[in-house]
C-alpha cells in the first residue's frame, strides 16, 4: 500500500471561528448539555483539540489560549472544597470567568449561531433568487461617439507596452534632457482635454523621440492618467482588447482640483 | 381593481432596478388613493406567486425575482457562482441583525473573537453601515444592517427576520438547574454579565423576539 506520508496523518477538522465555536462544536460532539456542561472533561477535550490544531501548525489565536485559560481555572476551582457559606467577596472573586458566564455566553453564542443558520436557509439574492441583472442603460445626451466600455488599469499597462515596442528604434547613443514631470503631464493633458473631446493614448506620445525619451514619456503619461483618473478628471475607455484605448474627460471643470501638490 | 392601474405597476416595477415603495409608485402615477397601489400590488404579487417571475415584497419596496424553484437553471444560465457569505460573516451579519445597533467590541464580546476584518468586509458589501457614535468612553461607532441586507436575505423589514430563540425558553426544568448551578436566578445571572453594556434593542427586534415555544 502506497500512501503518501502526508496522507496518512491527515485529520478532518473543522474551521472554528474562534473558542467559542470549538467549545460549542465539544458540547455538541459529545452529546452535553450546556447547562450541566462537565468543566473537567471540557477542558480536557478543549486542550486536547488546540495540540490538535498545533500539530497541524494552524496558529492558535490569543483568544483560544484565553478560553484555555479560563477553563483551567473553573477546573481548579471546583476540585477546591467549595466553603459553606459565600460570602460577597467570593462572589466578587467569581469575577466574570464563573462557570455561569461561561455557560451563558455559550448559550448567547449558540443563540446567534442558529440565528445565523436560520438566515442562510432564507432565499439569498444571488444564489436562490435573482433580479432583473444590472441598471437598466442610461439615456446620454451625447451618442455622437460608438459606446465604449471601461478598461482596467491592466489593459492601460498594456497598451503602454505596445507603445514600448513601436519606440525600439536603435539608436547609438541618446543623451535625454529636458524632461516632463508628471505635473506638467498632467497640465498638457488637461489643456488637450479642454481643446478635444477625446483621443487616443498613443497620441500622447512622441514616437520620434528616441527609446529612452519615450520611456519616460509613457512613465509620466501613465502616472498622470491614473493621477487623473482618481481624481475623476478623466475617464480611460478601450472598445475591446488590442483596440486604441481612448482617454475623455469626466468632469465639466478640470481647472477646480489641485493636482499638482502630490508630483513635484 | 382597475387592470389599467395593474398594469402600469407592473410595467414600473420591471423597469426599475430596485425595488420601488407603494409610496414612491403613488406618486409616479399621481394617484391620491393610497389603497388603490397597495391592493393592486398586494394582487400582482398573488398572481405571480407561481410562476417563474414574481412580485415580491423586499426591503419595503416591491420588486421582481425569479422563483427560488428556477435558482438552479438561472444560477447556470448566468454562469455565476451563487452569492455566498463566510460562516463568519454571516455569524457577524446576524449578531447585528438581531442587537443592532451595536458597537464592534459588543460584536466581539458575543463571538469570542476579533471581528475587525469581517465587519469591514460586510460594511465594503454594504449588508452593514454604521449609524453614529455610542455615547460611551471612546465614543465607539455603532452597526446596523443596510437595505441591502433585507434585499440580500428577500426580507420585508426587520420583522421578517426568524425568530430569535429566547434563554426564557428554556423549560422549568432547565431553568432550575441553571439557577442551581449560577447560585441565583438564571435572569440575574445573566443581567450582571450583560450589565456593563445596557442594549439598545430596536423596535422591530422587539417583536421578533417575543417568547415562542422551546424547541
Amino acid at each position: 500500500m502506497e500512501t503518501h506520508a502526508d496522507e496518512v496523518y491527515r485529520v478532518e477538522l473543522p474551521a472554528f471561528e474562534g473558542p467559542l465555536d470549538l467549545l460549542l462544536y465539544l458540547v455538541r460532539r459529545h452529546e452535553l448539555e450546556i447547562l450541566d456542561i462537565p468543566i473537567a472533561f471540557i477542558t480536557e477535550r478543549y486542550l486536547e483539540h488546540l495540540a490538535l490544531m498545533r500539530q497541524l501548525s494552524l496558529e492558535v489565536a490569543a483568544e483560544y489560549l484565553l478560553m484555555a485559560a479560563t477553563l483551567a481555572h473553573l477546573k481548579s476551582r471546583e476540585l477546591l472544597p467549595s466553603p459553606e457559606v459565600t460570602t460577597v467577596e467570593d462572589e466578587e472573586d467569581d469575577g466574570p470567568d464563573s462557570r455561569a458566564e461561561l455557560i451563558r455566553r455559550l448559550l448567547e453564542y449558540q443563540r446567534y449561531k442558529d440565528a445565523a443558520e436560520k438566515l442562510a436557509e432564507r432565499p439569498v439574492l444571488g444564489r436562490d433568487v435573482f433580479t432583473r441583472r444590472g441598471p437598466a442603460p442610461e439615456m446620454q445626451a451625447d451618442t455622437s461617439e460608438a459606446p465604449l466600455a471601461e478598461i482596467s488599469v491592466f489593459s492601460l499597462l498594456e497598451s503602454l507596452g505596445e507603445i514600448m515596442k513601436k519606440a525600439r528604434v536603435e539608436l547609438g547613443q541618446e543623451i535625454v534632457v529636458d524632461r516632463v514631470s508628471v505635473v506638467q503631464r498632467i497640465h498638457d493633458l488637461v489643456d488637450r482635454l479642454e481643446r478635444e473631446r477625446s483621443f487616443t493614448l498613443e497620441s500622447c506620445i512622441d514616437l520620434a523621440a528616441g527609446v529612452a525619451q519615450v520611456r519616460h514619456q509613457v512613465i509620466v503619461t501613465f502616472l498622470a492618467l491614473l493621477e487623473m483618473t482618481r481624481l475623476r478628471l478623466t475617464r480611460i475607455h478601450q472598445t475591446s482588447v488590442g483596440e486604441p484605448i481612448y482617454i475623455s474627460r469626466a468632469s465639466e471643470d478640470l481647472r477646480t482640483t489641485n493636482v499638482v501638490a502630490d508630483w513635484r | 381593481m382597475s387592470e389599467t392601474l395593474k398594469s402600469i405597476l407592473e410595467s414600473l416595477v420591471f423597469v426599475a432596478d430596485r425595488p420601488l415603495t407603494a409610496k414612491q409608485l403613488r406618486e409616479a402615477l399621481g394617484v391620491e388613493d393610497g389603497d388603490a397601489v397597495g391592493k393592486a400590488l398586494e394582487e400582482l404579487g398573488r398572481e405571480t406567486a407561481d410562476r417563474g417571475v414574481q412580485l415580491v415584497e423586499v426591503a419595503g419596496g416591491w420588486q421582481f425575482r425569479t422563483a427560488p424553484e428556477c435558482a438552479d437553471a438561472v444560477r447556470r444560465f448566468l454562469a455565476q457562482r451563487p452569492a455566498q457569505l463566510s460562516r463568519a460573516a454571516r455569524d457577524t451579519l446576524a449578531i447585528v441583525a438581531y442587537r443592532q445597533p451595536i458597537t464592534r467590541a459588543e460584536i466581539e464580546e458575543l463571538r469570542g473573537v476579533d471581528c475587525a476584518s469581517v465587519l469591514k468586509a460586510l460594511l465594503d458589501r454594504g449588508l452593514v453601515r454604521s449609524a453614529g457614535h455610542k455615547e460611551e468612553p471612546g465614543r465607539p461607532l455603532l452597526y446596523v444592517t443596510s437595505k441591502e441586507f433585507l434585499e440580500f436575505f428577500h426580507l420585508r423589514d426587520l420583522r421578517d427576520l426568524p425568530t430569535l430563540r429566547e434563554f426564557t425558553e428554556l423549560d422549568e426544568e432547565q431553568r432550575a438547574r441553571l439557577e442551581a448551578k449560577a447560585g441565583g436566578p438564571a435572569d440575574a445571572a445573566a443581567d450582571s454579565a450583560s450589565a456593563p453594556r445596557p442594549e439598545p434593542e430596536p423596535e422591530p427586534n422587539a417583536e421578533s423576539e417575543t417568547p415562542t415555544s422551546a424547541s
